[in-house]
Parts: C-alpha cells; structure tokens; sequence
C-alpha cells in the first residue's frame, strides 16, 4: 500500500491496475490447508473419545499454535512390536487420524505411541495424493519402536546423556535406525506437519520458500539456499594506528567522490565543527566560554585535543548512557510511574561502563547474560538486567527481537510469525534463537524485578529446549537453540548449558556485533548510517560504502573493542569536518530524497530530544553535566512527554519531537524554555543584561551561546532597532527567545 | 513496520455478526473448491481496500475460507456468500489488528466496507476495475503519468513532484484531482 492513503477504495484498485498487484489464486492452498485442519480436528476428538480424559495440551503449550505437530508418521510395519492400541474402539479411519495427533499422543504412554505411528502410515497413503511429503526419521530405544525425531524434526526419544554429536552422525542430520537406515527409510507424507531441517542444516535456515502450497522436504536439490543470519567472526587484524585509519576514511571517501562525480562541500568553520563536535560526542552546545576557547585556540592539533578531551569527559559517558540506553530499552522504557524497569539504573550502569572504556563486546555479554535483581538494596543487584526486563514479553519474543536488533543489527521480528520475505531469513532463525533465551525467568517483587535462570524443560515439559512456532499456513514446527555453525545442546537444563550465555558467546563472535555498533556510531555523527536504517542490516539491505564499513567493524574489533576510538576516528575524518552548505557540485549527494549517502556534506538535521534538553541547560548558564538527582528526574520528566509506546509486538515507539506543533508549544512555552529566558536575578539574561560588554556584543554573546556565531549586518539592524524600542534586558530576552526557536539552533549543522 | 503476520487460530467469534446462508444446496451440493474459486478475489480485494498489505491479505483470505469451512455451509447464492465471506474476513481483520496492538477506527472499516458494496457488485469488482482502466485513459497525460509513478513505480511524491517538475504540494493536488475525475468516472460509468 501507498503510504498516504487518502481514498483506500481507489488506491487498492489502482495498485491493482497499474502496480499489477493482482490476486493470486489460492485454491490449492487452501483447500490444503482445509484438509489439514480437518484431519486435526477429527483426529483430537477421536483422541479425546478413546482417552476418555480428552487430549491434554493442544500443540505447542501455550504457544498459540493452530496445529499440534507431532504426528508421527511411519513406515508400514515399523511398528509391529508395539503395544496394543488404545484406540481400538474406533473406526479404522478414525483410527488413521487419529495417529496424527501431536500433544496428546507424545504425552501418552509409548505404547499408544507407537499404535499412532503405525495408523499414521496407512493414514499418510490414504492422503498422498493431496499433501507433500515428509521425512520421518526414526529410531529405537530399549528395544521399542520409538521415533527419535518426529517429522517436525523433534528428537523426544534422544537419551539426556548422549552428546550432541551423536544426533549429528550422518550427514543429514538423522540418526541411523538399526531397524530402517535413513538411506532405506521411504520418505512418508505427511498432510500436517513439516519436517525440520536435519541438524547441520538448521544453521543455514530453511532451505525453502515457506510460501503456501504443498510443502517441500529440506535439502531437495532445488531447495534456493537460505541466506546466512550472522557473518562470520571478525578475520584478525593488526590494529592499525589512529592516523591510519582517519586517512583511510578520508582516502576511501575522496574515491567515492570521484567516483560519483561530486565535489565534497568546503570546511565547516572552526565555529562550525566546534558545535557538531559538542553535539556528537558530549550531547550538547558547546559555552560560550568553551566556543571561543576553541576558536581563539591556534593550535594545529586542537581539533584532535578536543575530541580527546570530550571523549574522556564525564559528559561524553554520560551522552553515551543515553544513547545506549535508548537503543536497549527504546525511550519509553522505564519512564511510566511505577514502571519496573529502573531507567536510571541502567544509565547509571552504562555511564560507569562508557566511563571505564569496558569493550564493547563486554557490555554485550554482560546485557545477554544478565541475572539478579534492578533494585539497589538487593544483595544481587544487577543494573544491566533492566534490559531484558524491559524487553521480556511473552515467550521471551520481545527479548529475542531485541537483542537480534541491538547486537546483529537485524530485524528478526518479522520473522516470528513467518518468513522474512526480502531477508530470506526463515521462521525458524528466530525461534532457535528465541529458545536461548527460555531460561530466562523474570520475577517481579514490590515494584522491583529479577532475573533468574531457571531450568527450561521445553514447551512440550520434556526436558529440552524445544519451542513450537506455527507458520503461516498452519503447519507447526519445533525450534531448538540454534545460532550459527557450531551445534548447540539441546537441553534446557542448566546443568547442561547455560543458554543466553552460549548465545551471548556466539554474538560476540561474530562480525555483526562489530558492524552494527560502527553503523550505528556512523549513523550518530552523520544522521546516515551505511545502511537506513541501521538496524536492518541483511542481503536485503546492503551497506553503501561497504569497503569503509567493513574497515572500520574490523579496526573496532581489533582495537578490543573500544568505542572511544571509533568516535575519534569519525569526528578527525575528513567527511566530519565539511560544511553542511550544498554546493551546486555536491547536489546529487541527497540522502533525504532517497539516494544514498556520499558523506560529501555535513547532512543538517534536528537535534535530539536529549540533545536539545542539555543544550538548554548550558544556554542558560547551568553548569555543564553537573546534573543533582531532582535534575535527573526533571530531565526525564522532560523527555518523557515526547515519547510514547505504541504496545506492539516489536517495542515500537511514536514521538511527538518531531517538528510538529507538540514539540514548537513546549519549546515556545514549557516551563524549561522559561526557565532559560528568565529574567530574573542570578539567571543568565540578567548577569548579561548587568555585565559591562557593550549592546553589540551582548547581541553577539546570545548569538554564539545558540547558534555559534555571530549575528550578520542585518540581525544586528533588527537586535538593534529592539533595544532602541525596549527596556535592554527585555529586548535581550526577546532575542534568546528568538534565538532558541529558530530552526538554526534546533538543527546540528 | 515490516509485514506481519499474528498466527490465527480459529475462534467461534470471529464468525460473529455473520450469518451463514442456510437454504439452497444442501452439504452435498456444496463444492468447497468452486467457492473459493469463485469467491476468493472478492475476498482478497475487499481486504486489501481495508487495508492488508497484498500478503496479509493472502493470508487472510485463506484463514477467511478456512474458517467458514469449518461450519456446516450452503451456498446459497453468491451474493449472499460475498456477503457472508466479507462478514468473515472483516471479523478477521479486526482481531489481526488487535492482537498486532493497532487501532482500528470501526467507522472508518464500515464506511469502506460500503463503498466496497457499491464498487463489487457481484463480480468480484471485475467491472468496477475495467471501468478504471477505462478511465485511466481518459485522463491527462500529465495526470495518468503521476499515478502511474505513484502505483506502479511506488515512488514517493517529492520523486514525482521532481520528475513533473512541480512542487510536492502540486504533485499532491495533482493525483488528488485524478483520483477524484476517476472516481466520478468509474461510478458513472457503472451506473
């Protein structure tokens, strides 16, 4: 759909007629579908006829499933040695469907079992010609005829104690029966559930479409290959010297230009870069004092000593914190009364990190695998488990989503409910990596919360770390942790594993971690990252300038990680320190229409909210970063008002800071805004207004504490003429009240 | 936000408000594969006008048959089996919305689902639809050329604004007086 739909009759029917977005035809599918459910539906009340207690569990517990999928399909014969059925009572055909149920019959006795399994053969014969077939793999145990993984891949039957080589040991995945070889097994059609990847393919995601229509048996031949999930680990590399890798920045984007045919903007003034400098690293306007410090300094090198000095400033920690924090928890977490997420704990905790240069794949573990209690008197006081209290939701969905997002820069969330169709990632991708985090136990006390880790027997309460999802179609899979090549256990006991911590392992392993923190620091100085936007990276989303991404993920690595280096490298590069003006040479760099970013500018664009707040703050003469706790709870206060949850599956925000007539009352009006044009005693208007400098130069110390510069002929004409017309210090105060809603000092530029 | 898509399963509910047509063929006569080959365009135009991406409304469609499937179901006459269907899959609809945490205005639903009324008739919008393409050529160039940026090149208005070398409030005024010519058109000619 269009994104303004201004007459959804008309507009459908365009698309229709000129976008060609026709229906399809779907009968195949979902007559398919029908007699999928139908058999389903019949076969539970079978169950329930022949149990006499009715089926217990009805799929995936509690996992909102539509279809049970733990039919267990069987060749003729194999289940000879089993035990009487307990379904005798009725009709063959019943019988027959009934072996397709899933919760009831793996709750059940072996016995009954494997009666199922055999009903489900003649069964599967009988429904042949309509569904796709499946691949039942098998196995014994003591002796009995006993499906080691059922069509949906599961391995219910796989003793605790067997490591997981051993579910490994042919190639595709299947342990080999004594009774039926995998390579003799005929493959048995099944209409409802889908087979699982065998083990080594999981890794490399479905290996089909999951589209409707009949479905496919992995690792077919015509199979497309599934997209990988993660990239590789980082290939080592010497850390090169800062120099090196400013003058490769510079160098690869002067190539770029060349290579695109614009001319880089000239540079930004001293001024200028002064203020964006401020804005990025320290997350505010610079002073006045601190302004003319800079540009007054003669120093070749002062540019460099002044990022060196931000970066190691209390305020580039306490920036970063909010930064961070924004991206964990989005800007809602935390911020409603009463909310158990302790917001400012978490900031605390990353302040302290930023501060003490903790690497960041360190702070990534420490964020994955956080356990104990948010609340400060605790013994067990954690801070970093905010983070996943904040991002819990059912089934851990949201925690999955999130860290997907924060840490590999993907977007996984889509993929809960069904394929990811431009990424080609597979349903599955998400729930393997869903099932690490089923360990996880959030236990909420007297408005405080905890994180614990609990054993997690799996959704069918057997032990291993299984999850069932349903596709689209109504088919219903099971899920295992999984996450990159190496195989992982499949138990949910702690004993075994420790799952966020195996997975946190894995993320930190990989280039991902690296390449989306060096997109998003990009993306923090430029308002453009390589990717738009950052945390969708994927073969659907490639990165422009790849060559200077992969660079710099790999100089971040090499450098253990240290994100005060990254910021240096950005803020000394050439691309940082051009005019923001455009010139008729570098008019086809326009990112805001669409094309890609050159970075031949320095791209205009609107403060922060945070920004914009510390920025008052120090326009007003308060003390830079010297912020009480009251202050933290005004600050929050204040930020609080422009954001709001949109209570989606995917932690979805709105914010009203966004230009519109919300965000232009409160910085017109709010009581901040007065506060910073007060006229009264002690505040920043009236020692200006009382201090001996000269009108002129009054006018120009408004000018460079909003705007960093100084007020051309015509401003002054106009300063001039109010101050002939008013009382001084009210025409001061009018000025700054200008000053502050202009769009200059609302835009970094 | 990307596509999305909540697993559904069936619920009594969802077939609330609607009333299955009850005489006419009895269960023998009724043809599962001839219904949906029958209606299954309707179905999924009328949910793309409520406005499912073209995958939801796939989905929707399949989940809308699937549903009515589930009951006993005479096909009494495709209109009252349209309406029936739309009864469905607009209950479908709403639920999807509200377990994705989206508002959905119920006067902005049922002002559309009127409009669809009028524009389907009993073929599934097939005449509706050939009288747009009847239109269409009836329009300006200039104006033809926009919405065909807009619906088949899916680029955004500041690019077509560029491209007529108007400004982006004219490029706006510009469709919305098409839509509109096209519009009148479309209902005059199916008067």
């Amino acid at each position: 759909m269009t994104d303004d739909r201004e007459d959804p009759l008309l507009d459908a029917f365009l698309e229709e007629v000129l976008g060609d977005v026709k229906p399809p035809d779907l009968s195949a599918r979902i007559l398919h579908a029908w007699s999928v459910r139908s058999s389903q539906r019949d076969s539970r009340f079978v169950e329930q006829s022949a149990n006499g207690n009715g089926a217990k569990g009805n799929g995936a517990a509690g996992n909102g499933a539509a279809g049970n999928g733990k039919g267990h399909p069987q060749p003729a014969g194999q289940a000879d040695n089993a035990a009487p059925p307990p379904i005798a009572a009725v009709s063959p055909a019943a019988r027959h469907r009934a072996s397709r149920n899933g919760q009831a019959s793996r709750r059940s006795r072996w016995s009954r079992h494997a009666t199922a399994l055999a009903a489900t053969a003649a069964a599967c014969l009988a429904l042949a010609g309509v569904v796709i077939g499946v691949v039942v793999v098998q196995s014994h145990r003591d002796g009995d005829a006993q499906p080691v993984a059922s069509p949906d891949g599961k391995s219910p039957a796989a003793p605790k104690q067997n490591p997981p080589q051993d579910r490994l040991a042919n190639n595709d995945g299947r342990k080999p029966s004594p009774e039926s070889p995998p390579d003799q097994s005929p493959p048995v059609q099944s209409p409802r559930v889908a087979p699982q990847p065998p083990d080594d393919e999981d890794h490399r995601g479905l290996a089909k479409k999951e589209g409707f229509g009949a479905p496919v048996p992995f690792g077919q031949k015509d199979d497309p290959p599934a997209e990988a999930f993660v990239q590789d680990a980082p290939k080592a590399l010497r850390a090169s010297p800062r120099s090196e890798v400013i003058a490769f920045i510079d160098t690869a984007f002067k190539q770029v230009w060349q290579e695109f045919g614009v001319e880089p903007s000239p540079a930004a003034t001293d001024a200028e870069w002064c203020r964006r400098t401020y804005l990025r690293i320290a997350g505010r306007i610079p002073s006045v004092e601190e302004l003319n410090q800079f540009v007054e300094q003669t120093d070749e090198t002062k540019r460099e000593q002044l990022v060196n000095r931000l970066v190691a400033s209390d305020e580039f920690a306490r920036n970063w914190s909010f930064q961070f924090t924004n991206q964990l928890i989005g800007r809602s977490g935390g911020m409603k009364p009463g909310d158990i997420v302790q917001r400012e704990e978490l900031e605390d905790y990353l302040r302290e990190a930023v501060h003490d240069d903790k690497p960041y794949d360190e702070l990534a573990y420490e964020l994955i695998t956080a356990t104990g209690s948010n609340r400060p008197d605790d013994e067990n006081y954690n801070p970093a488990v905010n983070f996943l209290i904040a991002n819990q939701g059912p089934r851990a969905t949201l925690a999955t989503a999130r860290t997907s997002q924060v840490f590999l820069g993907k977007k996984l969330q889509c993929a809960q409910c069904h394929h990811h169709h431009s990424a080609d990632w597979a349903q599955n991708k998400f729930w393997e990596m869903n099932a690490f985090f089923r360990q996880m136990q959030v236990e909420t006390n007297k408005g405080a919360a905890r994180i614990v880790n609990r054993d997690f027997e799996g959704e069918t309460g057997e032990g291993e770390a299984d999850v069932y999802y349903e596709q689209i179609n109504g088919e219903v899979r099971v899920a295992y942790p999984a996450f990159g090549p190496e195989p992982v256990s499949r138990s949910g006991r702690l004993a075994d594993a420790n799952l966020r911590e195996e997975l946190a392992h894995r993320i930190t392993a990989t280039e991902d971690l690296a390449r989306t923190q060096v997109n998003r620091l990009w993306a923090h100085f430029f308002g453009y990252g390589f990717t738009q936007p950052v945390d969708d990276m994927g073969p659907h989303n490639q990165p422009i300038h790849p060559q200077v991404l992969a660079r710099l993920s790999r100089e971040f690595a090499a450098h253990d990680y240290d994100l005060k280096e990254v910021v240096r490298w950005i803020a000394l590069s050439q691309p940082f320190a051009l005019s923001s003006k455009v010139q008729a040479e570098n008019t086809a760099d326009a990112p805001e229409y669409g094309d890609p970013p050159l970075f031949a500018r320095y791209y205009t664009r609107q403060m922060q909210p945070e920004q914009v707040y510390q920025s008052l703050l120090v326009a007003a003469g308060a003390k830079p970063g010297g912020e009480a706790g009251d202050q933290e709870e005004a600050r929050l206060a204040w930020l609080g008002q422009f954001t709001r949850s949109m209570g989606t599956d995917e932690g979805d925000e709105t914010s009203s800071f966004d230009g519109a007539v919300g965000q232009s009352l409160v910085l017109m009006n709010g009581p901040l805004t007065r506060r910073v044009i007060s006229k009264e005693d002690g505040g920043m208007l009236a020692r200006l207004s009382e201090s001996g400098l000269s009108p002129q130069d009054k006018v120009e110390h408004l000018f460079l504490a909003a705007v960093a510069r100084r007020p051309n002929a015509r401003e002054l004409r106009l300063a001039e003429s109010l101050l002939e017309s008013h009382e001084q210090i009210e025409a001061l105060q009018t000025i700054w009240w200008a000053l502050l809603n202009s769009n200059e000092f609302i835009l970094d530029h | 936000m990307s596509t999305f898509f909540l697993p559904l399963r069936l619920e009594p509910s969802m077939t609330q408000g609607s009333t299955p047509p009850t005489t006419g063929l009895g269960p023998t006569g009724f043809d599962p594969a001839r219904l949906i080959e029958q209606h299954q365009a309707g179905v999924w135009r009328y949910l793309r006008v409520l406005g499912c991406e073209p995958s939801l409304a796939e989905d929707l469609t399949q989940e809308t048959f699937l549903l009515v499937l589930e009951k006993p179901f005479d096909d009494y006459n495709p209109a009252a089996t349209a309406a029936y269907l739309r009864r469905v899959a607009h209950n479908l609809f709403i639920t999807t919305r509200r377990r994705a945490g989206r508002v959905t205005t119920v006067e902005d639903v049922e002002s559309l689902d009127s409009a669809w009324k009028e524009w389907s008739g009993d073929d599934n919008a097939e005449t509706a639809l050939a009288a747009l393409r009847s239109c269409l050529e009836k329009l300006t160039d200039r104006a033809r050329w926009a919405l065909e940026m807009r619906f088949r090149d899916k680029l955004p208005r500041l690019e077509i604004a560029t491209a007529l070398e108007i400004t982006e409030h004219g490029a706006k005024n510009l469709m919305q007086r098409a839509k509109q010519q096209l519009r009148q058109c479309v209902e005059k000619t199916m008067q």
